[in-house]
Order: structure tokens, then C-alpha cells, then sequence
């Protein structure tokens, strides 16, 4: 279990259970307990105010070493590598490697991995990632676990992973037995990356700017409702480009369902058509006049009264 | 030029749903059909092929393959080829791209083979990487464009908020972008006068056991989350956002 619970210091406040997405912990006789399905996320870690909940991964398990191979700052799995380089301790290294010719990217790493005896490597499941991967597992005759929300090693050395399937509809939770294990990780949240450079042959032209994705493979959506105010309907919009979101009229949802990591709904009552549609988001924060609005129960986070007012202050407050 | 396009069947995305009263997912009314983003890679390889004046072969392998190829056949290609196997029924990713690149090499190689970002029942976006691998074939992934100059390639490929273009030589193994190529509606008039072109069944000629990612998966479960439902609470509107935004840093979304 990578997550244990330092009975000494546990003062049974339940901020643990409240923080756990997953169900994966309880609070018995006062005492933190920890479940199997677990999935290593750290929100018991963060929320337990005498630092009780201790990440605890052993760094040999991982078989010597972790590479952690991004593409550029941007691409935000840092906030989960930085805690698996964490609990691995030594031997965690960061490179960055152009993937515009993705063969050599994946030579480039193959050589990395070799030359340090790295036994776990671990790239965004984004962009080039997915097929990076395949490729580095194939070199390395190593195992791959790719497209995971999350991971962690277990004791016996293999990793254990929560992989989305069929658009985010249903989960599943993925094992690979001792030995090399390449992990593309889904990337979380805005985060820079200081890695070292790695040579994967010369850059590639620049021609322009890059079309933007189609909503639904949007990491942060903004919804707006057509019937707002139109100082609320610019501070909405504003708020998309703060967030460096996609905006989409709430009343026209596409057929498929939205799962970004985020996705703010500005004056959305929240049909049971729209609710169904964004069950399988991260987060939902809701922005609205009435608390009893329907969305009220979809959403995470409940910003309630005028919403132009709320808008323009939480366009500041970004 | 000698092109291959290697395409999957899935579970129709649009019918495929979470169960909730059994606790499985449910494909019963999900017919299988051409996976969405190999559409992108069909697109590329026909206008590749109508720019050198050569043709494509059409590849998919396992259970519902006639099913995708007959949609595939809609972009104009010349072979239709499936692949079966009692072993493909459990084969993953590394194990379908073994399957795909026997074929391919059987029937004499390929310059360049193109295929989807994902699918979207797995969405690990893995094959094009074991493709290229046991085609010992270059790889450029994100792909928007793809031209012939000469004996060489030139792609042009999304780099995060660029797009860039790069040379490339031949073999080639290319996954397309999932995004920023226009392809053509796919009319039930066109894909039933595509359904008349000859689907080729072949024989996996491949020694066992395929291979496989050595990854073991459980059990399907419902990604559904329970929500916080929280009323964010403060003196004033100011306060309030200033206390949404500080959760949602804590919780590393913005």
C-alpha cells in the first residue's frame, strides 16, 4: 500500500474521507484506514492536518531508477511525476525530448534507458506520447501501461494503474509484474518541467499555429449559458482564456459526453441531459443564481447569486 | 509508393453505456464499426494516394473487421484485408500490431502505413508505436499532412500549439492527428456502393503466442465520480471566487 497511516498522529478528523474520490478510506474507531482501491491520488495526504497520511513508495521497488520523458513545459504531468520522483527518492531524472520525429524521440529514450539502468519510464499520454511509448516498450522489451490517470509501485516491484476506457465511461485498474514498465500518464493541471535535454535529432520547422482541438478532447471547458447578460457573457468568456479553455454554449453539448479535467458552467441550470453529459468531468464548478438549480448535484464546487458578479470576480480572483 | 492503412473495429461509441443496475458496461446494441479517428488516417493515405497516383490497402484485424472495412472502403481503397484469429479475440495492442505488421509484411511491405491516434474503446494509442517498431519503420505521430517530394516525405504534424513540418524517409509509419483534417461524411449512398467491393480474409500466419504489453487489466468499473456538492461560502462575491480559485490550485486544475 503506498499510502499509510501513522496511527500516533492520526486524530480520526475525517478530512481524509471528505478529500478521497475513490471511497478508498474510512475513518474506524478513530482511526484513518486505508482501502485496496486506493488509487495513490495523495488528497488524503494534502487534506490530513497532522501530516498523519504519509506517501511511503519504495524508490527500489521501481527497479533501480525513473526516467520521466516530456515533450515541453506545457504538458502537465508533473503534478503526479513529481510525486512518483518524490517517493522514488534518488535516481530520478527528467528529460525533454523533441517528439516532432517520434522514431528518434524514442531511440533517444531507449539509449537514455539503457545507459542508466532505468526501470520505470514514464511519458504523457498526449501528442506523440501513446505512440512514443509503444515504441520505447518494444526496444526495451518492457511492459506498457499506457493511458493511466494515475499510477504507483507496489511492493513486488510491478505497477499498478488506473486507465480510462471508452472515453472515460467506465475505469480499470491495470498491473504489470516485476521488471521494465513504460507508464503514458494523463496530464493534470498546468505545471512546468525542468528537464534535461535530450537530443532527438534536429527541430522541425515551425509553419503556424496549431488548430485548436474539438471540445470534446478539451482539458478545460467552459460552458456558457445563451441567455446570460452580455457583461456576463464576456467575463465567461475572458474566464476561457485565463483557463486557456474551450467555451461551448451549454444548450448545444456535442452527442458524445465531455470529460475534461475541468469544466466550469456560467448560469447552467443543468438539464438531465447536460448533467449526464458531464459526468465523466473532474471537476464541475457550477455558477448560478439559484442553489437549487438542477446542477447544483453535478457539480463540485457551487458559486451562488448574481452571476455576472461572480463571473467578473472569479475572472479577478484568476 | 506502396500505402497501408491499418484501421480497428469498436463497439459503436455513440451506443456503448455504463449499466448501472447490472454494473457492467453495456455494448449489446453497439454494432461494431470503423474506429472515429481512423477516418483521419484513411483521409491522409487517399490524398497521399491520389497526389503520387497510387492506390491503398485497407487492414483490420479481429471481430468486426468486415464491418470497418466496408466504411474504410468508402475512401477508395483498392484491397480490403481482414485478419482473423481465434487469438486476436484476446490480443492487445502489441498483440494486434504483430498481427497487422505479419500482414502487411506478407503481402510485400508497405512505404507507409497509416493509422488512427486511438481507438476509442482502449485509447491507448499504442499500435502505431509497435508498428513501427516491428516494421523497423520511422514514426511521426499528430499528423495533419503528409506529402511526396520526391523519394522522400514531407508531414506536416501538431507540436503541442504548433504545427511544424518535418522530412521523413520511407518506411514510414504514421498515426494522424485527431484533429485538423477534413474528411469527407461518410453517406449511407457511398458506403453502400463501397459495401460491394470484396473483403479479403486472411489467415494470421503467426507463430504463438502473440505478443502482448504484459499489462493485466481488471474488471470494467464506472468512471462516474461523486461529487463534492459544496457551496462555496464567504462574505462576499470577491471572497468567494478567491476561495474557488485557491480549491481548485490545491487541486492542481489551474
Amino acid at each position: 500500500m503506498p499510502v499509510t497511516v501513522d496511527l500516533e498522529k492520526c486524530i480520526g478528523s475525517r478530512d481524509c474521507l471528505n478529500a478521497c474520490a475513490f471511497n478508498a478510506i474510512d475513518v474506524i474507531d478513530g482511526k484513518a484506514v486505508i482501502y485496496e482501491n486506493c488509487v495513490d491520488c495523495d488528497a488524503c495526504v494534502r487534506a490530513c492536518p497532522t501530516h498523519a497520511i504519509i506517501s511511503a513508495t519504495p524508490a527500489e521497488a521501481a527497479g533501480g531508477a525513473i526516467l520521466v520523458v516530456d515533450f515541453a513545459e506545457r504538458s502537465g504531468i508533473n503534478p503526479i511525476v513529481d510525486r512518483t520522483a518524490r517517493r522514488a527518492n534518488a535516481n530520478a531524472a527528467g528529460v525533454r525530448v523533441d517528439p516532432t520525429d517520434a522514431g528518434a524521440a524514442s531511440t533517444a529514450i531507449i539509449q537514455e534507458a539503457q545507459t542508466n539502468e532505468t526501470g520505470l519510464i514514464v511519458l504523457p499520454h498526449d501528442g506523440a506520447g501513446s505512440a512514443v511509448a509503444a515504441r520505447v516498450a518494444a526496444g526495451l522489451n518492457a511492459a506498457l501501461l499506457s493511458g493511466c490517470s494515475d499510477f504507483t509501485v507496489d511492493d513486488a516491484g510491478g505497477v499498478r494503474a488506473t486507465r480510462l476506457r471508452y472515453g472515460g465511461i467506465v475505469k480499470t485498474s491495470s498491473r504489470t509484474g516485476p521488471g521494465k514498465t513504460v507508464v503514458t500518464l494523463v496530464p493534470r493541471g498546468p505545471a512546468q518541467f525542468a528537464g534535461r535535454p535530450l537530443d532527438a535529432g534536429a527541430p522541425a520547422e515551425r509553419i503556424g499555429d496549431a488548430p485548436s482541438p474539438p471540445v470534446e478532447l478539451a482539458r478545460i471547458v467552459v460552458a456558457l449559458s445563451p441567455d446570460l447578460p452580455p457583461e456576463a457573457l464576456e467575463a465567461g468568456r475572458a474566464i476561457a482564456r485565463a483557463l486557456g479553455a474551450e467555451t461551448i454554449d451549454a444548450t448545444a453539448l456535442p452527442g458524445n459526453a465531455l470529460s475534461p479535467e475541468l469544466y466550469v458552467a456560467i448560469g447552467v441550470a443543468g438539464s438531465t441531459e447536460h448533467n449526464a453529459a458531464i459526468s465523466g468531468a473532474g471537476t464541475v464548478v457550477a455558477l448560478v443564481a439559484d442553489a437549487n438549480a438542477p446542477i447544483a448535484q453535478a457539480a463540485d464546487y457551487l458559486l451562488v447569486g448574481d452571476v455576472s458578479a461572480q463571473a467578473k470576480a472569479l475572472l479577478s480572483a484568476l | 509508393m506502396r500505402l497501408a492503412v491499418c484501421v480497428a473495429a469498436v463497439p459503436n461509441p455513440a451506443k456503448v453505456k455504463w449499466d448501472r443496475f447490472r454494473q457492467l458496461l453495456d455494448v449489446q446494441d453497439a454494432e461494431p464499426v470503423l474506429n472515429p479517428a481512423d477516418r483521419n488516417a484513411l483521409e491522409l493515405a487517399a490524398s497521399l494516394a491520389k497526389a503520387t497516383g497510387t492506390t491503398f490497402d485497407v487492414y483490420c484485424a479481429g471481430l468486426g473487421a468486415s464491418a470497418a472495412l466496408r466504411e474504410a472502403a468508402v475512401f477508395g481503397a483498392d484491397r480490403l484485408v481482414a485478419i482473423g484469429d481465434p487469438r486476436l479475440e484476446s490480443a492487445d495492442e502489441a498483440g494486434i500490431a504483430a498481427a497487422l505488421s505479419d500482414s502487411i509484411r506478407h503481402d510485400g511491405g508497405a512505404d507507409v502505413v497509416f493509422c488512427g491516434a486511438a481507438t476509442a474503446s482502449l485509447g491507448s494509442g499504442a499500435v502505431p508505436g509497435y508498428l513501427s517498431s516491428s516494421l523497423e519503420a520511422g514514426l511521426r505521430s499528430d499528423v495533419v499532412d503528409v506529402r511526396a517530394e520526391g523519394d522522400a516525405l514531407s508531414v506536416v504534424l501538431i507540436d503541442g500549439p504548433s504545427l511544424v513540418r518535418s522530412d521523413a524517409a520511407t518506411p514510414l509509419v504514421i498515426a494522424a492527428a485527431r484533429y485538423g483534417i477534413q474528411v469527407r461524411a461518410v453517406s449511407p449512398i457511398l458506403l453502400m456502393r463501397a459495401s460491394k467491393k470484396p473483403i479479403e480474409e486472411v489467415l494470421l500466419d503467426y507463430p504463438a503466442p502473440l505478443p502482448s504489453t504484459g499489462a493485466t487489466d481488471g474488471p470494467l468499473e464506472s468512471n462516474r465520480k461523486r461529487r463534492l456538492n459544496e457551496t462555496v461560502d464567504g462574505p462576499d462575491v470577491t471572497a468567494r471566487a478567491i476561495t474557488l480559485v485557491s480549491a481548485l490550485r490545491e487541486r492542481q486544475l489551474v
